[in-house]
């Protein structure tokens, strides 16, 4: 990789394309924006810290979002009465505006539900549901982020589903 | 008061924090160096539980501890004295340091991770099983440093193993690995599992309590609360020499 090996300084790039993605995963998992972007970037500087550590084999995307994610729980942990109050009133507010969100993607109908409602379903399906629905992450990217087989991911998203149907309901 | 929200620049403040705080990269021989010691971890927990599970199954069928089960309660506490714990739990403590270090690999969610661990299991089980009907620990006992690990007492206050020297009317003279006779009392209460028929010769295993010595010897009396054959193979290399001469030409059934 040209970061790795010549100028550090392409490292912003990285993270200029990655930035509002991350940042909105973290905020579905967190539910407030300012620690999704303390979170997103500790994670940042994680990855620059590791970055000769990455497997150029595999997707960065893959691994910037696992390191996200467990940024994400390490919070989520150390935070757990702060965030789930914050995440009952914070993440329809924070992501109801689209002004970061691109404007061509297919699944509407559902992403316009599934934001409403994740914020009542547990962790476990929320970030699978978000990286799926939201981040249009295949089974496979999902199962590289969260580190769970893909028939664990299929089956966290059809109960997920599932919940959040009965939670619309 | 407006409530709009202010669009976070993430990438001024990464760059931002990675020049102030001069944060740098880890070098290649980091990762390269963890990935070695990874694997040498896996392959040391591995070479831990096979030695291990071998010398447990070893010693289960040098010194059957679950025959003392056919005494009942009484046998219970010899049970726990000679059932190999110790390799047995630094096995399990190697299984589980594997397994653990397993996870640190892509194949671990790749795949089925009980399907790898039971797959992981199975192997070391066969491999351990197969080693140590090797012949290995006979020769590994002989060593110096290893011998803490074979080493096993066929005595204490409540159960006895030994050969039978010779055979009287209601009492057994059965000596020990360290070479004391005991005098084995054995009454109609003594629980026979298998049956009597002891020959001088025969490997026994008794479960009672001691009596103290109460003949003008000094021999040391047993009285049995349960008295079965067997408990150390007959090519045991804890009796000292001589004995086979001692008890030959006493043959006698008791």
């Amino acid at each position: 990789m040209l970061v790795r090996d010549k100028d550090q300084e392409f490292y912003a790039e990285l993270v200029r394309r990655y930035e509002g993605k991350l940042l909105r995963y973290g905020i579905y998992l967190i539910g407030d924006r300012h620690g999704a972007a303390d979170v997103v970037q500790e994670a940042f500087i994680k990855a620059f810290v590791n970055l000769k550590g990455f497997n150029a084999r595999r997707k960065f995307s893959s691994w910037i979002y696992r390191i996200v994610h467990n940024e994400a729980i390490n919070y989520i942990k150390k935070n757990k009465k702060t965030v789930s109050l914050e995440s009952k009133k914070g993440l329809v507010e924070n992501l109801s505006n689209n002004e970061d969100i691109e404007a061509d993607f297919e699944k509407k109908e559902v992403r316009k539900k599934v934001r409403k409602c994740l914020e009542d379903l547990p962790i476990k399906y929320r970030e699978s549901l978000v990286l799926h629905f939201l981040q249009d992450r295949s089974y496979e990217e999902i199962s590289d982020i969260l580190r769970m087989p893909m028939g664990t991911i299929g089956t966290r998203i059809s109960r997920g589903k599932k919940m959040l149907k009965r939670i619309i309901k | 008061m407006s409530k709009k929200k202010t669009k976070i620049d993430l990438t001024k403040k990464v760059m931002k924090k990675i020049r102030k705080e001069k944060i740098t990269m880890r070098p290649r021989v980091y990762f390269v160096a963890g990935s070695v010691l990874l694997g040498l971890g896996v392959a040391g927990a591995v070479v831990l539980a096979i030695l291990f599970f071998n010398l447990f199954f070893f010693k289960l069928r040098m010194h059957s501890p679950f025959g003392y089960l056919l005494f009942g309660r009484p046998g219970i506490g010899p049970f726990l004295h000679i059932f190999p714990w110790l390799p047995f739990l630094l096995a399990v403590f190697g299984i589980l340091g594997g397994s653990l270090l397993l996870k640190k690999y892509e194949i671990s969610y790749k795949k089925s991770f009980w399907g790898l661990v039971i797959s992981f299991l199975v192997m070391i089980l066969v491999f351990s099983f197969l080693l140590s009907r090797s012949g290995l620990n006979r020769r590994a006992e002989k060593l110096l440093p290893l011998r803490p690990f074979y080493r096993q007492r066929f005595s204490d206050g409540d159960f006895v193993v030994g050969r039978v020297v010779q055979v009287e009317d209601g009492e057994l003279i059965v000596e020990d690995p360290g070479g004391e006779d005991i005098s084995v009392l054995i009454d109609e209460n003594t629980r026979l599992p298998r049956g009597g028929g002891f020959e001088v010769g025969d490997m026994v295993r008794v479960v009672g309590e001691y009596e103290g010595p109460l003949t003008g010897s000094g021999q040391v009396v047993f009285e049995a609360k349960g008295v079965v054959k067997g408990g150390m193979p007959p090519q045991g290399p804890h009796f000292p020499e001589g004995v086979e001469e001692r008890v030959k030409g006493r043959k006698r059934s008791f």
